[in-house]
């Protein structure tokens, strides 16, 4: 059945396009570590999560129903997982303590918290593949 | 939900793989609907049914706990 919103449109090749986009992230990270000395979490942050997107969202090898289901099933549970740790880190790790917790306005990033949810997706999505 | 895939299959002497092969699913997709663990769509079933060449409700058959 073929609609214009297909589910997982991103063809199998795509996978390779996101393992792409990660070894990209990791290659800029540790150039530009290595040349300025700089850790630039939100490149490689930015670029991972990117990669995850279309390893996640791109056609298994054969792509059914039950398929769709298991992605659908592990981002139930990695959705609310994943903010819930991101939840965790920003309060007992990153949030200031009293009296300063109203001034300064800084948790993790979207990237970083979308990298959480999809880490945790794709692995929940392969374990319950191989678990049927 | 009961099925009776594996006994139409024995009967049609055909293996997951081929039936799988001929529904357009993964051999993993027919072994967990034979054991129950996933319940196919309409569609899937009813092409199930066409290919091991019996009705739908020959092949899929509802249980007290599915109400």
């Amino acid at each position: 059945m073929n609609t214009l919103l297909n589910v997982f449109s991103y063809s199998y090749r795509m996978n390779i396009i996101g393992i792409g986009c990660i070894l990209w992230g990791f290659y800029s990270f540790f150039s530009k570590y290595w040349c300025y000395q700089l850790l630039d979490i939100q490149l490689i942050s930015g670029l991972c999560c990117w990669g995850l997107i279309f390893i996640f969202f791109s056609k298994e090898k054969t792509d059914d129903e039950r398929i769709h289901q298991l992605k659908f099933q592990a981002l139930t549970w990695a959705v609310p997982v994943g903010f819930f740790i991101t939840h965790l880190i920003n309060y007992f790790l990153i949030s200031p303590q009293e009296p300063d917790s109203g001034k300064l306005i800084q948790s993790l990033s979207a990237y970083e918290s979308l990298g959480i949810i999809l880490l945790l997706a794709l692995a929940l999505f392969y374990y319950l593949k191989q678990r049927d | 939900m009961k099925n009776t895939i594996k006994v139409e299959r024995a009967r049609n002497n055909m293996t997951q793989a081929e039936l799988a092969d001929k529904v357009k699913v993964s051999r993993q997709t027919i072994n967990a609907i034979e054991t129950g663990k996933f319940i196919p769509s309409t569609l899937l079933a009813f092409k199930i049914a066409h290919v091991l060449q019996v009705s739908i409700d020959a092949v899929f058959r509802l249980e007290d706990c599915d109400w």
